[in-house]
């Protein structure tokens, strides 16, 4: 309890759906965020990673009151966007500032790099000089001399520099927590490192915390304090980063190391093939059985009726590490070991429940 | 163009911003200045609006007294009148040149009224979607499929024939088009990053449209407008020449109208004819041109490189 009070931002059971629409007939709902529970402490690094699909950047948006959840609750501040009013929300706003993906949109063409810091700044009535503001958050944003930018439109700035001026529109504001999806996934190589490396730099100079959203698990290595993993819309694991990545329990966790050859040691986990299943036909028992190399090599053994058939609950496995697999809370897994030639099980999407 | 920036342009926000825009107005005023086309519509258009400002200097309306007429009726042009006279005896240049005061007022009156409604429908519709779209464009479709003549004509019995009401039926009739193109493009600007950015940022709905959809939507309105007002005068000219125009003043399509009422065609009396003729043509034709111009100004996409 005392830790909850501690955290700055909560997130509790949250679902988000879409209606799905299909050529013909009514088609499903997409269960984008399915129940999804955890806290961020103020100052932390929290790492969302995840395939694309697994609803990572729609939980950002939720995070950001940009979309309504269809239940479940989701507290920064004490504040939850869904249930404010006007005026509220607006302060709200101020200490929720975002990052997006694409640093070429995130900027109106029409509008100088000036008018796009100061923006925030006008619509929050910020105390002291307009000017003087947007120019010390372009400065803290890497943009030196800062004037030099004021006139300058989006399309005459390189990626990088586009993101710096999105970063500083944010940062402009002073926000507790800033959420970043995939804030480098468009840019070069060479610029992504030095793009992290400020807003964890920020993140320590303005006392914010850093919500990271991202598909590479070798940035979350980097710069993460908790790492959730995510799989069609649930978490199923959250812990340190250090013991998710070193010490991973999730067999999906452990599929998706083996790809990001930099992180950990030398990695035996077999690649996990298939795409994300249909977000709108979820599979019963365990989301990830028809994937689970676990299950599929036989080394489930006794848990495989639970995994095919029920739903495995976040539980925590070691200290601060939770993850949501039966064989892994029945301690039976086995980190290494012979591993069973792949074969693909036949329509495993498909396979109706019990 | 590059980031260097003169120190002292950069004082405070405010001046930040109109340095700007004074920058912005230069390259595009280098821009059209380098496109021929524009440039030539746009000396027709001066010489025009140049003509209805002074049309009272030039040919005072004394000179257009019915009673009192300067020449007999239908001479051919002379020294004295270079575009011959009307059936009265007045001077046609005359005529034409008091004529280009009403054409022009009713076609930007006219194309105001059309661009408010459609820019303000068009926007509404697309950006808060639901059921204002549904309504909205429903209103839209029954405008555009109002027969246009019938309209003028029925309105123009109602409400008198004058010049405002001629105005007010082009402008009703013509905002439809407007509206669906302008739906259409915030449709997609909404659904910008840099819109979701500004909603995080913390702007509202009237934040959004005013900053961000409005400017982005304006270049498109600015050339639509440009035509719209080739079309309004145009059909000034058809409704005057039905005798729906307003029965007081003078404008080229009534010229047009009693020309043809007095047989003009069969007398061939061609100088009573061609001159208003020849500048609904040129009037439309520059305003055209200009269109296309601030079109290719407007987006870069069409910039010749």
């Amino acid at each position: 309890m005392a830790e909850e009070a501690r955290a700055v931002l909560e997130v509790l059971d949250l679902e988000v759906r879409f209606a799905s629409r299909r050529l013909y007939g009514s088609g499903g709902e997409v269960r984008a965020v399915d129940g999804v529970s955890f806290h961020v402490d103020p100052g932390e690094v929290f790492c969302i990673a995840g395939e694309s699909g697994c609803g990572k950047t729609t939980l950002g948006r939720a995070l950001l009151g940009l979309l309504k959840p269809h239940s479940g609750k989701v507290s920064i501040s004490g504040l939850d966007p869904a249930r404010l009013r006007r005026e509220e929300l607006r302060k709200f706003r101020r200490q929720v500032q975002v990052v997006f993906q694409d640093p070429m949109g995130s900027l109106n063409p029409r509008q100088s790099i000036y008018e796009a810091v100061a923006e925030g700044v006008r619509i929050h009535r910020l105390q002291g000089d307009e000017k003087e503001i947007v120019a010390r958050a372009l400065a803290r944003a890497g943009l030196r001399p800062p004037e030099r930018f004021f006139l300058s439109y989006p399309h005459e700035l390189s990626g990088g520099q586009r993101q710096r001026v999105v970063i500083a529109a944010a940062i402009a504001l002073e926000p507790r927590v800033l959420v970043a999806d995939e804030p480098v996934s468009m840019l070069d190589a060479s610029v992504r490192g030095e793009i992290l490396e400020l807003l964890v730099g920020l993140k320590d100079e303005i006392g914010m915390t850093l919500v990271l959203i991202t598909h590479d698990l070798a940035f979350a290595w980097a710069l993460a304090d908790r790492v959730a993993i995510m799989y069609l819309g649930k978490i199923v694991e959250l812990g340190p980063a250090q013991t998710v990545l070193t010490k991973p329990l999730h067999p999906y966790t452990k599929s998706l190391l083996a790809v990001a050859p930099e992180v950990g040691r030398r990695s035996t986990h077999e690649i996990l093939t298939g795409e994300p299943p249909d977000p709108t036909h979820i599979p019963p028992g365990c989301r990830f059985h028809p994937r689970c190399p676990v299950l599929r090599s036989g080394e489930a053994g006794s848990q495989e009726p639970r995994c095919l058939g029920e739903v495995p609950a976040l539980e925590e496995l070691a200290p601060g590490h939770q993850a949501s697999c039966h064989v892994a809370a029945a301690g039976s897994i086995r980190t290494r070991g012979p591993q069973a030639p792949y074969i693909r099980p036949a329509a495993p999407d498909d396979e109706p429940g019990p | 163009m590059s980031a260097q920036v003169t120190p002292e342009a950069t004082r405070s926000g405010r001046a930040v911003r109109r340095a700007r825009r004074v920058q912005a107005f230069k390259s595009s005023a280098r821009l059209f200045a380098g496109n021929k086309m524009g440039v030539a519509g746009m000396a027709i258009l001066v010489m025009f609006v140049f003509m209805a400002v002074f049309a009272d200097a030039l040919a005072p309306e004394a000179r257009l007294s019915v009673t009192n007429a300067p020449g007999s009726p239908l001479e051919p042009p002379s020294a004295q009148f270079w575009l011959g006279t009307d059936e009265l005896g007045r001077s046609v240049l005359d005529l034409v040149i008091q004529g280009s005061q009403i054409s022009l007022l009713v076609g930007f009156l006219a194309t105001a009224i059309s661009m408010l409604i459609g820019a303000l429908v068009g926007i509404m519709a697309g950006y808060f979607g639901g059921w204002a779209d549904v309504i909205l464009m429903r209103l839209t479709d029954w405008f555009l499929v109002i027969p246009f003549l019938p309209l003028a004509i029925v309105l123009a019995a109602i409400l008198g024939r004058s010049l405002f009401v001629i105005a007010l039926v082009i402008g009703l009739t013509t905002w439809p088009a407007t509206a669906r193109v302008v739906r259409a493009q915030v449709l997609t600007l909404k659904e910008r990053p840099y819109v979701e950015r500004a909603r995080a940022l913390g702007a509202g709905d009237r934040q959004i449209i005013t900053r961000h959809i409005l400017p982005n939507v304006f270049p498109l309105i600015f050339a639509n407008t440009i035509l719209v007002v080739a079309i309004a005068i145009l059909t000034e000219t058809t409704l005057s020449f039905l005798g729906l125009g307003d029965p007081f003043s003078v404008s080229w399509g009534s010229i047009l109208e009693s020309a043809f009422a007095e047989g003009a065609i069969s007398l061939g009396a061609w100088w009573y004819l061609v001159p208003p003729g020849l500048c609904i043509v040129l009037v439309v034709l520059g305003f055209t041109m200009c269109g296309y111009a601030f079109d290719e100004i407007l987006d870069p996409r069409l910039r010749k490189r």
